[in-house]
């Protein structure tokens, strides 16, 4: 188990936010704050909460600017072996009792560290009932193939609630480039995806046709805006014959992800996912959950 | 207007400073031009004629004091019903204790001429008029009486101290040792020692931290309220008060007297372009829905609640630079806004509004355009070099918008606490650098307790600018060990505890005469602190989701276990028909992701049909086949064309089944050979 004090900010903060169990974002941006400064971590203290939030480890509504800790919850997830992934609350006495609840020969803790986000924690069962009784031990919620039911229960990218809203500051805000998925400051005001800083977050107004403003998260905005004929925006890339290699949802970097479609390509792995060559790459998402997820977001997915 | 009566201030006293706001708490019944004023309604210098001629009307020239006491002892027996009749002489004994040291040619401490002058500007005797020291004292008390006893501290207490050798003048000179307009200023003296609403400090803390904060400053309110902070014969008195406001204090503004809330105006500039400021109403729920006030110079104003303002916004025919400099205020039936004259204002985005407003405080993260006030503006930027590096601007084209002598920095963000000191002009507006109080910054708290925190989460500690001492001493009650630590002296005074790496435990840190207390836990909470689960997002059908957990769904199917391959095989599971086919393979990729190898003896298998037969390959690379159910084959096709098929056909039976499964297995292969029976 990694020592408290040794530990990434995401973990302590995972930490606190498990024993204050739930509070305004002021609360949580400050001991954001902290960490960071702890850690000598120069990012927006968002950072740090946003990834709770992805990894499952915590609601946030922003729109209340309230936040509250997931109940600790067990993951079984295809493709991992019976290693079952470890989200939501993780308290001193949660990790103590996991300790305790797999101190057995048919379970393997282990971890895989990714600073400054909290470690992923899994423990490898070995049977499903071996996993039903750990999660009973830990007083856990044991949840089967969370991914398939996070994107089931996604909506549509042109189903997202719209709420009417003030325009933003326009001289601040910039508008999102669809063909170059940049944001540029030179808008004309015209209608599209626009952004601006508030709070301390960046948030996302969106300007129709008629001129009137709507309140609206960044994913979903970008992906309306690239509906239709898209770029080479979603794929699915194989896994190597042997498994040496994973199978992989991957998503250009300039791109959000809704929440539920980004907890359920982080929880099918455990892990945040990885940058590389300007892709954000999800490890261990299956062809037909990529293709659900992508046809909610109005794309299809390319498959290499 | 008709003048007003001796029972007409009486009335009007009486429902200024005791009224229901009051309940429970001590009133200082702090009597000056400017208080009468706003008890009566009248200009200042009228407001004190107007007393004292009423004042006059009963005790006459002689001043007669037993005619008022005289007045309560007969309004006593018939109620008492109304406000007490000696209101207004307390009153007005109270206003000659705010005026001594007034006038050049008197000893400070002179009482009774500034009183004698009251009723008479031509009574020039020493010592005390008439039948005052006969009368004074059972006045003051039976007033006491009235508010502590027969209203039972409804509308506020009256607290009667010991004078000591001052026995007749210190009854009115303890309300007046500091002009209740002074009290505003503890708004932002307890900004800016950090004090959170509730928390219990020592008052004597408390009041050396008064000093200290009130040292640098030359304003005469600074030079009254330092006087009752150092002067070691009030120490008493100003205790009490202090301990009383912070008490009150609830992080907003309210009117000392009053106990009514203190709306705030805003500094606001609507455009970044054309950074025009304005001043901007704010509306809390202290305050009501809609107002007429009265503004300086021009009239009347209608405000009326709009979201978390007032409209109009902004304020218009007000002089802005005007505002900005001196601070800006009106009022109306007993409401009061207003603007310190501060010489930094941080706006932030108000949304409602469509403007940048200013705010009370900065927080980490969030992004700000500051307006400054020109003497702190290269102080301002020296900080910001340290601390915000590249995310801000000094916009030289704003001067040309805004009032003389104030600039705008914008997009000012500050992520973490800062290293370095803020200058004095930012102290209110970020929590941060040493104060006059010993002081926790940061760390890791437990929300519904104060003072506690997680391990490894302790605070920064910031030291008292009382002490000179170079040294803190932290003791753990548990065990009564003490440790001392040396402050490297630096710009910053401030000790990281975490650093520390203190044991879980009960802490007292003393840094000169200043202590706080701390507690580290490894954790409290069982599963998850109160409210874990309460925040979820909607999705499809307005389905709840928290965390990874879809409520109401239909529950997937649940994997099967079956015996894991080799490292670098995939076993088959078989249902009862040629569809029924999946392949599972070993996730080695976890392998790399975790650092070492990972190894398998069973695993789960995610299929959407009844398995009946395991298919894995043996060191020799065949295939052996294990019943996971005894399902009987269904098919009417030729298996053979099929992988389903082929795969039986390559397989054979593990040795050592039983006879059932090596018949069942016998009918599966000639299924798979297109032989059915």
């Amino acid at each position: 188990m990694t020592a408290v004090g040794t530990c990434a900010p995401g973990d302590e903060l995972l930490r606190w936010v498990s024993e204050a169990g739930s509070g305004s974002w002021d609360r949580l941006r400050d001991a954001s704050a902290y960490l960071c400064q702890k850690a000598q971590l120069n990012v927006r203290p968002s950072t740090l909460a946003t990834q709770l939030s992805t990894l499952g480890h915590l609601d946030i509504d922003w729109s209340r600017r309230t936040w509250s800790v997931v109940p600790p919850t067990l993951n079984l997830v295809p493709g991992l072996g019976l290693c079952i992934v470890l989200t939501g609350s993780r308290p001193h006495y949660v990790d103590r009792r996991f300790e305790e609840a797999t101190d057995d020969l048919d379970v393997y803790p282990f971890e895989v560290a990714q600073s400054p986000a909290p470690v992923a924690r899994y423990a490898k069962c070995a049977s499903v009932e071996v996993a039903e009784s750990v999660a009973r031990h830990l007083g856990a919620s044991l949840v089967i193939d969370p991914a398939r039911q996070l994107v089931d229960a996604m909506r549509a990218a042109d189903e997202t609630p719209l709420e009417q809203a003030p325009p933003p500051p326009l001289e601040e805000a910039c508008r999102f480039d669809p063909e170059t998925l940049t944001w540029r400051a030179e808008h004309h005001e015209r209608p599209g995806l626009y952004r601006f800083d508030l709070h301390g977050r960046t948030v996302h107004r969106r300007l129709d046709q008629y001129g009137y403003w709507w309140a609206i998260d960044r994913a979903s905005g970008q992906f309306l805006e690239l509906r239709g004929p898209s770029l080479d925006i979603l794929r699915w890339r194989s896994p190597s014959r042997k498994g040496g290699r994973s199978h992989c949802l991957e998503v250009r970097r300039e791109l959000a992800l809704p929440i539920l479609a980004e907890r359920a390509a982080t929880v099918s792995s455990g892990l945040v996912p990885q940058e590389i060559d300007g892709w954000r790459r999800y490890l261990n998402v299956p062809r037909d959950l990529a293709v659900d997820l992508a046809q909610r977001l109005l794309q299809t997915i390319e498959v290499i | 207007m008709s003048p007003l009566t001796y029972d007409d201030w009486a009335e009007a006293i009486a429902a200024f400073f005791f009224d229901a706001a009051h309940a429970g708490d001590e009133v200082l019944f702090a009597i000056d031009d400017r208080s009468l004023s706003e008890v009566s309604g009248l200009p200042e210098a009228e407001a004190v004629q107007s007393l004292s001629s009423a004042v006059r009307s009963v005790v006459g020239i002689d001043w007669g004091v037993d005619l008022v006491a005289r007045r309560a002892w007969r309004w006593r027996r018939e109620g008492p019903i109304g406000p007490h009749p000696a209101l207004p002489l307390l009153a007005l004994t109270v206003l000659a204790a705010s005026r001594m040291g007034g006038d050049r040619a008197l000893a400070p401490h002179n009482y009774y001429v500034p009183l004698r002058h009251l009723l008479d500007p031509g009574d020039d005797e020493k010592g005390a008029p008439g039948t005052f020291t006969s009368y004074i004292e059972l006045l003051w008390h039976d007033v006491a009486r009235w508010v502590n006893d027969d209203q039972a501290g409804r509308h506020g207490r009256l607290v009667i101290r010991d004078t000591g050798y001052l026995r007749f003048v210190g009854l009115a000179v303890q309300h007046a040792l500091v002009k209740s307009a002074d009290l505003r200023h503890l708004d932002a003296f307890f900004r800016r020692i950090g004090l959170e609403p509730g928390e219990e400090v020592a008052p004597a803390e408390l009041r050396r931290a008064l000093a200290v904060w009130t040292a640098s400053r030359d304003e005469p309110w600074a030079r009254r309220l330092g006087r009752i902070s150092t002067d070691d014969g009030l120490s008493t008195l100003c205790e009490a008060l202090l301990e009383r406001e912070a008490r009150c204090w609830d992080g907003r503004s309210r009117d000392p007297r009053t106990g009514r809330p203190v709306g705030r105006i805003r500094v606001g500039i609507p455009s970044l372009r054309r950074p025009i400021p304005g001043l901007y109403v704010e509306w809390d729920e202290r305050l009501p829905e809609a107002a007429t006030m009265s503004l300086p110079d021009s009239g009347e104003v209608e405000l009326v609640r709009w979201e978390g303002w007032y409209s109009p916004h902004p304020l218009a025919d007000v002089d802005v630079a005007k505002a900005l400099f001196d601070g800006f205020e009106f009022r109306a039936n007993g409401l009061r806004f207003a603007l310190r004259p501060d010489a930094v204002h941080a706006l932030a985005y108000d949304d409602d509004l469509g403007a940048w407003v200013s705010v009370d405080s900065m927080s980490y993260g969030d992004r700000y355009q500051l307006l400054v006030w020109w003497q702190s503006r290269d102080e301002i930027i020296r900080f910001l070099e340290r601390e915000a590096p590249d995310t801000w601007r000094l916009d030289e084209r704003a001067v040309r918008f805004l009032p003389d002598g104030w600039h705008l920095i914008t997009d000012v963000q500050i992520n973490t606490r800062p290293s370095n000191t803020p200058p004095a002009a930012m102290a209110a507006l970020i929590p941060a650098g040493p104060g006059p109080r010993l002081r926790l910054f940061g760390g890791l708290p437990i929300t519904t307790m104060q003072g506690v925190y997680l391990r490894g989460g302790e605070p920064a500690l910031a030291l008292s600018t009382i002490s000179e001492e170079d040294r803190i001493s932290i003791e753990r009650l548990e065990t009564g060990e003490v440790e001392h630590f040396r402050v490297v002296n630096g710009e910053k005074r401030e000790i990281s505890l975490w650093k520390l790496q203190l044991e879980p435990g009960h802490y007292n840190v003393r840094h000169g005469e200043s202590t706080v207390t701390l507690q580290i836990v490894d954790g409290i909470a069982e599963v998850a602190g109160p409210g874990a689960g309460s925040v979820a997002h909607a999705g499809r059908d307005n389905v709840q989701v928290v965390g990874t957990r879809v409520a109401d769904s239909t529950p997937p199917s649940v994997p099967i276990t079956i015996r894991a391959p080799r490292s670098s095989d995939a076993t088959v599971v078989l249902g009862s028909r040629p569809e029924n086919y999946a392949v599972v393979t070993l996730p080695a990729w976890l392998s790399t992701q975790v650092g070492f190898e990972l190894t398998w003896r069973t695993i789960d298998a995610w299929v959407d049909f009844q398995p009946a037969w395991q298919l894995a390959a043996d060191a020799a690379g065949n295939y052996q086949a294990f019943l996971l159910t005894e399902l009987e084959p269904e098919s009417t096709q030729d298996g053979s064309a099929t992988k389903w098929g082929r795969m039986i056909i390559r397989a054979t039976l593990v040795s050592d089944q039983p006879e059932r499964a090596v018949e069942l297995w016998d009918r599966y292969r000639a299924v798979a050979k297109g032989r059915q029976r």
